[in-house]
């Protein structure tokens, strides 16, 4: 985990990997993502019985 | 890590071990997500049980490929589990739920438990160093570093290991016991690990260390050591555009090389670099975000409102609030404190219509007594 450059947002009252995140608006993941939908994941992690993985990114 | 680790062919193998779902925290659909699982920091990770909607691990930041096949081989055992089992069960658990300072004495433990060569430890003291630095435990933090530096050396945790611990000394007060040696000690460590061509860092790793390494140059007030790293830097994030495979690689290097520049006081080279980025990808609001804050740096205001214009056009989230407040700050330059307040004064309901999982009440705090002072300021005769 890279966590080395805890930084203050201006104006945010949490912290952000400094310059871990990426725009990458169209970056082809070898995995097959299900995007913004936390119901769908969870339906779809009951009935395959595999637990979620769930990745909060923000396109800082 | 989304241009350069989850586009890496050797990930396909854990397809079937998970449902995938991405989250973008700043979209107000994923605001109950971001209620229900708080973040402390961006990226992160969960592997989250869907039975009990709890979640089961935890990761902070970016990883290697390696790293992250790790990670999915002890999320995936994690899940389902109806009791944790040993130490560093225990401790993943209490750093799951986001209950930091609880989770050091816990690691603290597992550690002690575990070989030093376990596939673990890393992760391990890496999750214990996250936790010691958000609880503000700077010299607790520079002690373990510094006890496992020998034993990460080789691995890509050894960039974790010596930025956090330089951070941590570097945040010690002036005069502390020890801290000079300290952060002598870890900015020859970071110099290693940036030199070492086996460990393969990531760009984002490797300019965290440059960062790091620049704050420590400053600290010790050696202006030209502090340039000195910020040119190695600008090169070394230079040679990473050049290697980019696609534009998604060659813009996810932006922020990085942004911090660069401005480090190497080269910020306008920021500025041609950010126009491809934004020809690249005209949906993005990063682009003309961070464009208006360059020329805002260069005290180009007219160029500044323009980009800042852009940007308000195409973002959205909370991540609004840091563009409109650079908008307040390019009216100010401008000697417009009219216009400054009514920004700030947008600003404020916005953060105020955020919600819970986006809303963040400290934020509200700041921009309210941001606004009391500037509409102090503008009632002084």
């Amino acid at each position: 985990m890279r966590m080395t450059r805890l930084i203050p947002l201006v104006l945010a009252g949490a912290a952000a990997v400094a310059s871990a995140a990426a725009p990458a608006p169209a970056a082809k993941s070898v995995l097959p993502w299900i995007e913004d939908d936390y119901p769908k994941a969870l339906a779809e992690a009951k009935a395959k019985k595999v637990p979620i993985f769930a990745e909060a990114w923000a396109p800082w | 890590m989304r241009a350069f680790v989850f586009t890496d062919k050797a990930l396909a193998k854990h397809a079937r071990q998970f449902v995938w779902l991405s989250i973008d925290t700043e979209k107000t659909q994923n605001a109950a997500f971001a209620a229900k699982y708080p973040i402390r920091a961006w990226p992160s990770f969960y592997v989250i049980d869907p039975n009990r909607e709890a979640i089961t691990l935890r990761w902070v930041g970016g990883a290697t490929v390696a790293e992250l096949g790790k990670l999915f081989d002890d999320g995936a055992g994690t899940a389902g589990a109806a009791k944790p089992g040993g130490a560093l069960a225990r401790a993943d658990k209490l750093y799951s739920e986001g209950k930091y300072a609880e989770s050091i004495a816990a690691y603290r433990d597992a550690l002690r438990a575990m070989p030093k060569s376990a596939p673990s430890y890393p992760r391990a003291v890496e999750a214990l160093l996250f936790s010691l630095s958000v609880s503000d435990q700077r010299a607790e933090c520079v002690t373990v570093a510094r006890g496992a530096m020998s034993t990460v050396r080789s691995t890509a945790a050894a960039a974790v290991v010596a930025g956090s611990g330089l951070d941590c000394a570097l945040a010690l007060p002036d005069g502390a016991a020890g801290k000079a040696a300290d952060v002598a000690a870890f900015e020859k460590d970071a110099e290693a690990v940036l030199a070492d061509p086996k460990l393969h860092l990531a760009a984002d790793d490797r300019s965290a260390l440059y960062g790091s390494l620049v704050d420590a140059r400053r600290d010790a007030n050696d202006d030209a050591g502090a340039r000195r790293v910020a040119l190695a830097w600008v090169a070394d994030l230079d040679a990473s555009a050049l290697a980019a495979k696609t534009p998604e690689q060659w813009t996810a290097l932006d922020p990085n090389r942004l911090n660069a520049f401005e480090a190497a006081g080269q910020i306008e080279k920021a500025i041609p670099m950010l126009e491809k980025s934004a020809q690249e990808f005209p949906e993005d609001y990063n682009p003309p975000a961070r464009l208006a804050l360059v020329l805002l740096k260069l005290k180009r205001y007219d160029e500044a409102l323009a980009a800042s214009d852009q940007a308000l056009a195409k973002v959205y989230g909370p991540r609004k609030l840091r563009v409109l407040a650079v908008r307040a700050d390019i009216y100010k330059g401008m000697g417009n404190e009219g216009a400054a307040r009514k920004t700030v004064e947008e600003a404020l309901s916005y953060a105020e219509a955020l919600p819970a999982g986006q809303r963040s009440e400290s934020q509200v705090a700041a921009l309210r007594k941001q606004l009391g002072s500037l509409e102090a300021a503008s009632s002084k005769p």
